[in-house]
């Protein structure tokens, strides 16, 4: 796994920890090859930096749980479009892992196949420890330091 | 001052403005939507189309403006601030510097464990 661990902003620190499998993490730090596509991906970074410097993601609209048969499976909602989705869990509060990831209006028919990817990806890279079950506000607390 | 090479692309800079505009908009609706306020009556506030103001509230939009946020943090009755600050005058406290050493049960102890069994 791949620690997500960009530039910060002036005076922000990090406050949770995300990691993303090398796949993701590609994608992520992809350049995009126009500049509609580069504004995406800057945007695809600026959120998540959000998400590791602690700011509020207490809300379905930035950070949801799955409605899957097994708890604790969230989506990280990457806002503005072309909206993205990446598909994980927290291994503990504050540290959030992102295995696999989506479009979101090509998501309608693969979201099942994407979260089982997920899925299988979580428990080959971590066999005795399930996603975090709490609630998502203790979920979003600062990493243990 | 920091270092030129620490500075961040302008891209990254121009996104994180408006990953903070879209915070800020989120931060002033949730405290209304708390309140009772509902999309429908912010829209009829604002002269807007209800579907139109979900979406922005939503972040299911290209891209969010200052004059956007202004027009919503209006209609939400909250003031938009705008102000700035040196780097050197930004308090130290709070901050919690990522750890070079894995603690029990974080991604890369848990791998570490993993390689070793296997």
């Amino acid at each position: 796994m791949i620690s997500f661990n960009p530039r910060l902003p002036v005076g922000e620190s990090q406050r949770r920890r995300l990691w993303l499998h090398p796949e993701v993490s590609r994608w992520v730090w992809a350049r995009g090859s126009d500049r509609l596509e580069q504004r995406h991906f800057d945007d695809v970074r600026a959120f998540l930096t959000s998400f590791i410097i602690g700011d509020d993601f207490d809300d379905d609209v930035r950070l949801k749980e799955l409605k899957t048969s097994a708890h604790g499976w969230c989506e990280l909602r990457i806002i503005f479009h072309p909206q993205h989705r990446m598909i994980g869990g927290f291994v503990k509060p504050g540290e959030f892992v992102a295995l696999t990831h989506g479009r979101r209006d090509r998501l309608d028919k693969n979201f099942a196949p994407t979260i089982d990817r997920a899925r299988k990806l979580w428990t080959s890279l971590f066999p005795d420890c399930p996603p975090s079950v709490v609630e998502r506000a203790l979920l979003l607390e600062t990493f243990d330091v | 001052m920091s270092d030129v090479d620490q500075r961040l692309t302008e891209g990254a800079v121009r996104a994180q403005a408006r990953m903070r505009m879209f915070f800020l908009l989120r931060k002033a609706w949730k405290r209304r939507a708390a309140e009772g306020m509902t999309a429908k009556e912010l829209a009829a506030r604002l002269g807007r189309d209800k579907a139109q103001v979900s979406r922005v509230l939503n972040g299911s939009v290209p891209t969010i403006t200052l004059e956007t946020l202004a027009l919503f943090l209006d209609g939400l009755d909250h003031q938009l601030i705008i102000d700035c600050r040196a780097a050197e005058d930004v308090p130290l406290s709070n901050s919690a510097a990522p750890r070079s050493e894995p603690d029990a049960g974080s991604v890369a102890h848990l791998e570490d464990k993993r390689a070793r069994s296997a």
